[in-house]
């Protein structure tokens, strides 16, 4: 993959004095650096090669965004602890409604874990997945702000917990401290097929950059999950999507992956005017995309269906066990895929929490009980934003 | 800025008219000349002292027709001091506004030509881009190179920059048979804008010019047909480009369609989501009387029936 480059440090005068400000400047020691009193404005592409150190002012944990209660989420935990990505994906959502477009890593990541402390200790019987890379990649800046080492330790103490760093890249050799010793932490990869990430996945690893990462964080002992997300409409998508999880099951034990997750390309339609003017050639804005019930763009749903039938079969055809769900997506797509329909996002926790469970003995995780899931707080339940 | 303005006659030929400062384009005020010709200018013109001279800030149009017309003294209002570009942009954006409550498209790119113009500070700049509520970037200023029939159109809509943002990096000959299309149809804005986005869009897939697209001989064919009215022919060309656009899309609905086509109607009707996200169909029926009940019993119990809805669920 290409090497990411930072041209610039910039540090809010509120944190230069703090040990992780401290250890980027020493990852990066001879990059310039400026002081400064208000946050750096750049464009999206110049924006890529600028490092903003700052405090996080808002909520650190929260639930995933998700989308309209029209389609089923998963009550996934998302932590923000890096915003903006250096990988420059076509249909990347940050290109549209990020404030600023830097680069911006948090000083007072420490706040996490107050933060995740409060919330595991409200649900004690609960299996909870959490996981950095919903505003940046997990581990594209890792080298320079090592910030998933620094939560890689706390995380991995938590009982019940699985901690999930996403990632597009194939730097993960920083985790060889943790091999063998960490059962919760979970390496997941978004897979794309070749022609896809060489059309829109620009400066990501190759699929078989990403596949090696996959294979030695097995030698390490890791779990692993992997995201078709976004599956992108293309030329012989069949036999390349089939090709590519054909090279997914050779390259690791389909025992050890915790979840794959299935999501279509969507995006706001605001979003199609940014990728038009960034990506001119990109293939994706061509495509038959209608304005779905969530308002997003999406694949028109009869070929939907198509895609998602096809890779859950060959995903199927390896591993009768794997878990298998839906980003964002509605009970009939569930129902034709899979046969069953999940009926609200709770119970998609649930069977999360249930193949888990089995699947995973040694963990000692609590039996999950499906009136206990119902009766969580869900993104999707009306009252959710008073409570909190 | 302090300044005492005072009303006086000047002659015509002491003002001096920098094109920079005249906001409007020459072609909106054709009716001036007969009404200068008739009962001279009423509202004076604006203009501030520079070295012992007048400079025009406002009255552009005015004083064009009263030098055309020969019209040796004009009333002025003269602001004595010289003000700075800064204030100069801003007087001119504040009488601009007490003409029309929002300047219009044009003038506001001819504003903001002004401040790229006069004003270096990109944070000057930002603050006057947010005044105007300007979208990012320069490519506004592309309709100030916009040929007349589109300059006319956006005055009369009062388009925003938002409404035309897919226009602003057209060439200027797709630009003039857009309008000319538009013309043609005598298309309203909403209209235009829907139409557009589907061209927009077919024209980026097949690698092809707007203007090529538009004089495709069957789309000539139905705009040169006398035998449907505009509204007729808009709708048709709207269901042309959408199956052109949308090839999967269309041919889905036209199957839905033909289905729905075969159902015997006169119990009840039955619609779907075009776009087929919903799932299911909808069947509509009044019943006004037992008749009405009996016959949507009927019609629901033929097989014919049971058999073409089967059918419709099955795609939906």
């Amino acid at each position: 993959m290409k090497e990411i480059i930072i041209k610039k440090i910039y540090i809010d005068r509120k944190v230069k004095d703090r040990s992780f400000t401290k250890n980027v400047l020493n990852n990066l020691p001879h990059t310039p650096l400026e002081i400064t009193d208000t946050a750096p404005a750049f464009s999206t592409a110049q924006g890529k090669q600028i490092l903003y150190i700052t405090d996080y002012k808002g909520v650190f944990c929260k639930p995933c965004p998700g989308t309209s209660q029209e389609y089923l989420c998963c009550n996934y935990q998302v932590i923000n602890e890096t915003t903006g990505c250096p990988l420059d994906c076509a249909y990347c959502i940050l290109q549209g409604y990020m404030d600023s477009s830097v680069l911006t890593v948090y000083a007072n990541y420490e706040k996490i874990f107050e933060e995740f402390d409060t919330f595991h200790n409200k649900y004690p019987q609960r299996i909870i997945r959490i996981g950095t890379g919903e505003l940046a990649d997990s581990l594209a800046l890792e080298r320079y702000t090592n910030i998933s080492s620094l939560l890689i330790p706390y995380f991995r103490m938590k009982k019940n917990v699985f901690f999930e760093l996403k990632t597009k890249t194939n730097k993960i050799e920083f985790l060889a401290p943790f091999a063998h010793k960490t059962n919760n932490l979970v390496l997941s990869w978004s897979l794309n097929t070749p022609q896809a990430i060489e059309s829109v996945e620009f400066k990501t690893a190759s699929l078989q950059e990403r596949l090696q990462g996959a294979k030695r964080a097995q030698e390490m002992g890791f779990k692993m999950s992997f995201h078709f997300d976004p599956i992108v409409h293309h030329e012989n998508w069949k036999e390349n999507y089939h090709r590519t999880i054909e090279r997914l099951f050779k390259t690791v034990d389909h025992r050890r992956i915790v979840w794959i997750s299935l999501g279509g390309l969507r995006m706001p339609p605001d979003l199609k005017p940014i990728i038009k003017e960034r990506f001119p050639e990109t293939p994706i804005i061509r495509d038959e995309q209608i304005i779905a019930k969530d308002r997003k763009l999406r694949y028109f749903k009869p070929l939907r269906y198509e895609m998602f039938k096809h890779i859950y079969d060959t995903i199927r055809s390896h591993s009768k066990d794997v878990f298998v769900y839906f980003c964002m997506e509605d009970k009939d797509i569930w129902q034709k895929v899979m046969g069953f329909s999940p009926i609200n996002t709770n119970h998609v926790d649930y069977l999360f929490a249930e193949s888990l469970f089995r699947r995973f003995p040694e963990m000692g995780l609590p039996k999950p009980e499906f009136d206990y899931y119902q009766s969580l707080d869900s993104i999707h339940d009306p009252a959710y934003e008073k409570r909190i | 800025m302090n300044y005492e303005p005072f009303v006086k006659n000047v002659s015509a030929d002491q003002i001096i008219l920098n094109e920079d400062f005249d906001i409007n384009a020459p072609f909106i005020a054709s009716v001036l000349p007969d009404s200068i010709k008739k009962i001279g200018i009423i509202t004076p013109l604006t203009v501030f002292t520079e070295n012992e001279s007048y400079v025009l800030l406002d009255g552009f149009q005015r004083l064009r027709v009263a030098r055309k017309l020969n019209v040796k003294k004009v009333p002025v209002i003269i602001i004595k001091q010289t003000p700075s570009f800064e204030e100069l942009i801003d007087l001119r954006h504040e009488l601009q506004r007490s003409v029309t409550e929002e300047p219009n498209v044009l003038q506001k790119a001819r504003i903001f030509k002004l401040i790229l113009n006069y004003i270096e500070d990109e944070q000057k700049r930002e603050k006057w881009r947010q005044r105007l509520k300007l979208p990012k970037g320069n490519r506004i200023l592309a309709v100030l190179g916009w040929p007349e029939n589109a300059q006319l159109y956006l005055i009369k809509y009062h388009l925003s920059f938002n409404q035309i943002k897919t226009f602003l990096d057209y060439k200027k000959e797709d630009i003039e048979a857009l309008f000319d299309f538009a013309a043609t149809l005598s298309m309203r804005a909403v209209e235009l804008l829907k139409l557009s986005e589907l061209i927009s869009e077919i024209t980026m897939n097949e690698d092809k010019s707007v203007k090529s697209l538009l004089a495709e001989e069957q789309i000539k064919k139905i705009l040169n047909n006398d035998e449907i009215n505009r509204n007729q022919k808009t709708v048709i060309l709207k269901d042309l480009f959408y199956q052109r656009r949308f090839p999967l899309v269309s041919a889905y609905r036209n199957e839905m369609n033909k289905l729905i086509k075969n159902l015997k109607k006169s119990a009840f009707s039955v619609s779907y989501d075009k776009n087929f996200e919903r799932s299911g169909v909808q069947l509509n029926a009044q019943l006004k009387n037992k008749e009405d009940l009996y016959n949507l019993i009927n019609a629901l119990r033929n097989s014919e029936t049971e058999n073409l809805l089967t059918e419709m669920l099955k795609r939906i």
